[in-house]
C-alpha cells in the first residue's frame, strides 16, 4: 500500500462524508421539481446543519446522560461505516471492513436511537421507537442476509473490498439470480432503513404516521445537527453500497488516472440514478399505513432469503 | 529427584486446592444447619465467598501444570467418586466461580435475600456446581446435578410461589431422568464409570443409539437451559424466586449444563458422520427455541421475566452452535472449532452480562419496591450510577460492539456463513439458521431497549419510582466489576478464544492447526474494532463539542404531562405483537366495571405452551388420578377383594405362561 493509495482512500472517505448533505439536497430538489415546485437549493442541507450547529440545545429535564451520548454514538457509527465503504476506489481506509461488523455497527446506531427515543418521556419518542423496532426486526435480518449472500456468492470471505472487487472482476458473469434478488432486497431495505416513503415520510414532524422523526423529536441544536448528519450519511452510505458492492462495475480497482476518472463519473451517475429513483418513488407513491409495512418488509426478507437459497439450489 | 519433588508438590497442591474449595463451603453448610441468627448469615456467606475465591484458581493452577485430579477415599458398590479438571472445565470453573462470588457478594450487600438458610444453600449450590463441572465419575456427575436441582429448588422459595417451584421441580426431574438413563447406559457400555476413560463410545453403540443418547443428553440438560417445550418453568420461577437464585440458575447452572453437553457429545459419545440427522433436529429445535424466547420476551411485564426469556434465547443459540459443530466436524473441522469456540464464548459472556442485569433488577426492585415494568421509569435521573452499569449490560446483551456479547454473535455468524459444506442439502441449512439468528438478534435488541428504556428513562410512572431509596452500600461493586468484564471481555476476546481453543481441541480431537484465526475475518480482531470505536468517538467529541444547553420540561402540547402520558411498555411492543400475533397467545379481555357504564379493555398474554401443552397434560393426569382414587374406598373389605383378584390373576398368568 503506497502513500498515493492511502491519500486516495482518505480523500474518498472525506468526500463520502462531505457530499452526504448534497445527496439529500439533490433528492429534495428532484422531488420538488417533479411536484412542480421550485424547491430549495441543493445546498440547503449544509445551511441547515450550519444553523443548527450554532444554536443552543434545549434538553428535556427528564433526559439522562444517555440522551446526550446518542448523537455521538450515531456519528461514530456512521463515520466508521463511511470509512469501510468503497466509494470511488475499491479499497477502504479502515484497517478492516468486515461486512458482519458493518451490520452490527448499524445495529449500534439503531439501538442507540431507539433507546434515545424513550428519553424525554413524551408520547412521540416512544411511538417512534416502538415503530422503529417493528420495522427493524424485519429489516435487519434482510440486510444481514442480502449482504451475506454476496459473501457466499463470491466466496472471498467477509471483507467488503474483496467482495466488491470479486464481483467487479467477474464482470457480467456475476449477474445471477442471487445477485439480482439480493439487490432487490437491499433496495427495499435501503428505502425502509432510511425511512423514506412509502415506509415513512422524512419531511414531516408531528404526524401520527412518523417513525424516524418521532425518535428525533427531543433533539435540538448540536444534537439535532449530528443526528441529521448521521441520517444523511446513512442514506449516502446505503446508496454507495448499492453502487459499489452490489453493482460495482466501473469502480476503479487500480490507481490509473483513466480508471479513477471513469470511476468518478460512474459513481456520480449511479448516485444520481438512485437519487432519481428515490425521488420518483416518493412522488408517485403514498405513504403506507403502519400495519401495511410488515407486508413490504417481509417481502424484502423473503427476497433476501430466496437470494441465498438460490445460491445453493441453482 | 527434581521431577519427583515437582510431582509431589503438584499432588500436594491439588489436595490443598480441593480442600480449600470444599472445606469452607462445607463448614458454611453445617453452620447454616446449626444456627438461625442473622449475624451468622454473613459468616456463612463469607465462607461461600472464600470457596469461590479458591475456585477461581482452577484455571491458573491447571495452566501451571497442576494435574487437579483427585479420587475421594470413599467407594460405593458402583465405583469411585473421582474428580478431574481438564482444561475446558478449568476455564468454566474459574469464570463461574467469579460470577458466583460476585453474586454472593451482592446477596450479602443487598440483604434482600439474606438469612442463614439462604446463605447455607448457596454453599450447597456452589459445591454441587463445582462437583458437576469437575466430575470424573458418572456417580459424581449425576449426584451433583441432582444436588443443583434440589438446592435451586430450595433457594427459589420466596413467599407463596409453590406453583412455579413445583413446575421447575417436575420439569427438572424429567430432565434428570433422561440423563440418568443416558449416562447409565453409557456407563454400562463403557464398562467403567470413569468419565475420562469414555472416548468415542458412539462407535461401540452404533449410530442410532448414539443419536438417541445425544438427544437425551441435550434434552435432559435442556430442561434447565429452557429448550422448547421445557422452558415453561423459567418465566414463572424467575419472576417469583429471589433474584439471586434466578441469577445463579441462569449463569452458573447454565454453564454447568453447556459444559457437560459439550463434553458428552464431543468426547464421551463422539461425533460420527451418520449423526447429522440428530444434529439437524437439534438445530431446528434450538432455532425455534431462540425465536420463541425472543418473541415472548417482548411482551413480559416483569423485568425478571424478560431476562428469563432472554436466557432461553441465549442458551438456545449456544445449543445451536454445539449442534452445528456436529455437522461441521466432518466437513470442515476448522469451522467446527470456530463455532464451538463461539458457543462456549457465548456461554461465558452470557453468564457475565446476565448476572449483571439480574443484579441490576434486584437493586431496582429493592430501591423502589416495584416489580412491574409498566410502573417504572425515570430511574436514570435518580440512580445514575446504576443506569451506567445497566446500559453497559444492555449493550452487551444486545450485541452492540465493542462489548463481549457482540464478539460471540459475530463469531457465530462468521462460522455459519464462512463454512463451505459439501452437500447441497446441508448448505440449505445455512440461510435458514442465519435468518433465525438475525431475527432473534434484532428482537432481543428491541426487548433490551424496552427493558432499559422503561426502567431507567422517561418519567416515573409510579410514586415508588419518583423517590427511590438510595442503593445499599457496596451493592454497586459487584455490578461494576461485571460491567468492566463486559467491556474487557469484548476488547480482549481473542485471549479467551485462544484459551478456549486448547480446550476444544483436547475435547473434540480436532487437529490444532490450522488455527481458527485462519478462517476468521483475520484483520478485524475485536480489539481493533473496539479501539477504532473509541478513537472515532473521541474524535467526534473533539470536533463537535457539546454546546450550550438549556433544560426545560418536556413539551406536552401545552398541558402538564401526567405520569401516564407517555409511551407504555406494553404499547411499545404492541406493533410486533400484531405482526406476530398467533404466536403470542394474546387475548383481549373486555370487562364491565361495577357501575356498568364503563368498560375496561386489556390484553392478556398466556404462554401458549402452558395453555396448550402443560395445562391439558396436567388436567389429564389429574383426571386419571381422580378416576384411580375412586378405587381407594378406605374399607378393608375392598382391599381384601383387590388382594384376592390380584392373586387369582397372578396365578392364572403363571399357569398360562
Amino acid at each position: 500500500m503506497n502513500y498515493l493509495e492511502i491519500a486516495l482512500m482518505i480523500l474518498q472517505f472525506a468526500a463520502l462524508i462531505l457530499i452526504s448533505p448534497l445527496i439529500t439536497g439533490i433528492i429534495r430538489k428532484i422531488k420538488a421539481r417533479m411536484q412542480n415546485k421550485v424547491g430549495a437549493s441543493i445546498f440547503q442541507p449544509y445551511r441547515d446543519l450550519h444553523k443548527l450547529l450554532k444554536k443552543e440545545s434545549v434538553v428535556s429535564e427528564n433526559a439522562s446522560f444517555f440522551f446526550r451520548l446518542v448523537p455521538y454514538i450515531s456519528m461514530t457509527a456512521m463515520i466508521l461505516l463511511a470509512a469501510m465503504t468503497p466509494f470511488v476506489y475499491g479499497g477502504v481506509i479502515a484497517p478492516y471492513s468486515d461486512v458482519i461488523a458493518m451490520v452490527y455497527i448499524f445495529t449500534m446506531f439503531r439501538f442507540a436511537m431507539i433507546v434515545g427515543g424513550l428519553e424525554g418521556g413524551s408520547a412521540f419518542g416512544g411511538m417512534g421507537s416502538s415503530r422503529e423496532v417493528m420495522m427493524s426486526v424485519l429489516i435487519e435480518p434482510a440486510l444481514l442476509i442480502s449482504i451475506m449472500t454476496l459473501s457466499a456468492m463470491t466466496g472471498v470471505g467477509f471483507n467488503i473490498t474483496d467482495i466488491s472487487g470479486s464481483i467487479n472482476a467477474a464482470g457480467a458473469a456475476a449477474i445471477s439470480p442471487a445477485l439480482l434478488l439480493a439487490g432487490a432486497a437491499f433496495v427495499i431495505t435501503m428505502v425502509a432503513e432510511n425511512t423514506r416513503v412509502p415506509f415513512d415520510n422524512p419531511d414531516t414532524h408531528l404526524e401520527l404516521t412518523m417513525v424516524h422523526e418521532g425518535m428525533l423529536i427531543e433533539y435540538s441544536g448540536r444534537g439535532l445537527a449530528m443526528m441529521e448528519t448521521a441520517s444523511m450519511l446513512r442514506l449516502t452510505i446505503f446508496m454507495t453500497l448499492l453502487g459499489t458492492v452490489f453493482f460495482p462495475w466501473g469502480t476503479a480497482m487500480t490507481l490509473s488516472i483513466a480508471d479513477l476518472a471513469l470511476s468518478v463519473a460512474v459513481i456520480i451517475v449511479k448516485l444520481l440514478v438512485i437519487a432519481f429513483g428515490i425521488a420518483l418513488l416518493e412522488s408517485i407513491i403514498a405513504k403506507m399505513r403502519v400495519f401495511r409495512m410488515p407486508n413490504m418488509l417481509t417481502a424484502s426478507f423473503a427476497l433476501s432469503l430466496m437470494a441465498m437459497i438460490s445460491l445453493y439450489v441453482l | 529427584m527434581d521431577i519427583f519433588n515437582l510431582t509431589l508438590q503438584n499432588e500436594a497442591l491439588t489436595v490443598i486446592f480441593f480442600a480449600a474449595v470444599f472445606i469452607p463451603a462445607l463448614a458454611g453448610t453445617i453452620l447454616s444447619l446449626m444456627f438461625r441468627y442473622n449475624k451468622v448469615a454473613n459468616l456463612i456467606a463469607g465462607l461461600c465467598i472464600t470457596s469461590c475465591a479458591v475456585g477461581i484458581a482452577a484455571y491458573p493452577l491447571r495452566a501451571l501444570g497442576v494435574p487437579l485430579s483427585y479420587t475421594f477415599p470413599l467407594s460405593s458398590a458402583v465405583g469411585d467418586y473421582a474428580l478431574a479438571i481438564d482444561q475446558i472445565s478449568s476455564v468454566m470453573i474459574s469464570l463461574s466461580s467469579v460470577i458466583f462470588m460476585l453474586i454472593v457478594v451482592h446477596v450479602v450487600k443487598s440483604s434482600s435475600d439474606s438469612g442463614c438458610r439462604y446463605s447455607g444453600l448457596l454453599n450447597v449450590l456452589f459445591i454441587a456446581s463445582f462437583l458437576c463441572m469437575a466430575a470424573d465419575s458418572v456417580l459424581v456427575l449425576l449426584i451433583s446435578w441432582e444436588m443443583i436441582t434440589l438446592s435451586t429448588f430450595l433457594l427459589a422459595k420466596k413467599g407463596n410461589n409453590d406453583r412455579a417451584r413445583w413446575m421447575f421441580f417436575v420439569i427438572a426431574h424429567i430432565g434428570g431422568l433422561m440423563l440418568m438413563c443416558a449416562y447409565g447406559y453409557l456407563a454400562w457400555v463403557a464398562g467403567t464409570q470413569t468419565l475420562s476413560d469414555w472416548n468415542g463410545l458412539g462407535a461401540i453403540v452404533g449410530s442410532t443409539t448414539s443419536m438417541i443418547l445425544v438427544l437425551m443428553i441435550v434434552m435432559g440438560f435442556g430442561t434447565k437451559l429452557g429448550l422448547l417445550p421445557f422452558h415453561a418453568w423459567m418465566p414463572g420461577l424467575y419472576g417469583t424466586a429471589p433474584t439471586h437464585t434466578a441469577a445463579l440458575l441462569s449463569t452458573v447452572c447454565s454453564n454447568v449444563a453447556v459444559l457437560t453437553i459439550f463434553k458428552s457429545i464431543y468426547s464421551y459419545i463422539g461425533v460420527t458422520e451418520s449423526m447429522s440427522v440428530i444434529a439437524f433436529a437439534i438445530i431446528g429445535l434450538a432455532a425455534a427455541t431462540a425465536l420463541w424466547g425472543a418473541m415472548e420476551s417482548l411482551v413480559q411485564k416483569e423485568p425478571k421475566k424478560i431476562l428469563a426469556y432472554s436466557s432461553v434465547e441465549n442458551m438456545a443459540l449456544v445449543i445451536l452452535c454445539l449442534a452445528l459443530g456436529m455437522i461441521y466436524i466432518n466437513e470442515s473441522p476448522v469451522f467446527a472449532k470456530l463455532i464451538l469456540i463461539a458457543g462456549l464464548l457465548h456461554t461465558l459472556n452470557h453468564s457475565v452480562f446476565k448476572s449483571l442485569m439480574l443484579m441490576t433488577i434486584d437493586t431496582v426492585e429493592d430501591c423502589t419496591g416495584e416489580k412491574n415494568i409498566g410502573r417504572m421509569g425515570g430511574l436514570a435521573k435518580t440512580l445514575p450510577l446504576l443506569a451506567v452499569v445497566s446500559i453497559i449490560g444492555v449493550f452487551s446483551m444486545a450485541a452492540i460492539p465493542p462489548t463481549n456479547g457482540f464478539v460471540s454473535e459475530w463469531l457465530m455468524i462468521q462460522s455459519i456463513m464462512g463454512v463451505n459444506l459439501q452437500s447441497k442439502g446441508m448448505s440449505l441449512l445455512i440461510p435458514l439458521v442465519l435468518a433465525a439468528v438475525g431475527i432473534c438478534g434484532m428482537m432481543m435488541a428491541a426487548s433490551y431497549a424496552r427493558l432499559y428504556g422503561f426502567i431507567f428513562l422517561g418519567r416515573p410512572r409510579s410514586d415508588g419510582m419518583r423517590e427511590p431509596r438510595p442503593m445499599k452500600n457496596g451493592t454497586l461493586l459487584p455490578m461494576a466489576v461485571l460491567a468492566i468484564l463486559c467491556v474487557g471481555m469484548g476488547f480482549f476476546a481473542t485471549v479467551i478464544m485462544d484459551v478456549l481453543t486448547t480446550g476444544v481441541v483436547s475435547v473434540t480431537g480436532i487437529a490444532p492447526s490450522p488455527s481458527y484465526r485462519s478462517v476468521m475475518s483475520e484483520e478485524m480482531l475485536p480489539l481493533i474494532l473496539g479501539v477504532l470505536i473509541v478513537i472515532t468517538s473521541v474524535a467526534v467529541l473533539l470536533v463537535v463539542r457539546p454546546g450550550k444547553e438549556r433544560e426545560v420540561r418536556t413539551w406536552g402540547c401545552g398541558e402538564d404531562l401526567g405520569k401516564e402520558m407517555q409511551y407504555s411498555s406494553i404499547g411499545f411492543s404492541q406493533p410486533l405483537v400484531r405482526v406476530f400475533h398467533p404466536f403470542y397467545g394474546d387475548t383481549t379481555v373486555v370487562r364491565e366495571t361495577k357501575e356498568g357504564s364503563k368498560k375496561t379493555v386489556h390484553t392478556e398474554f398466556t404462554e401458549p405452551f402452558v395453555r396448550y401443552l402443560y395445562m391439558p397434560l396436567g388436567n389429564a393426569i389429574t383426571a386419571i388420578s381422580e378416576k384411580i382414587s375412586k378405587t381407594q374406598t378406605n374399607r378393608i373389605q375392598t382391599y381384601f377383594g383387590y388382594v384376592l383378584i390380584t392373586l387369582i390373576a397372578v396365578l392364572l398368568a403363571v399357569r398360562i405362561l
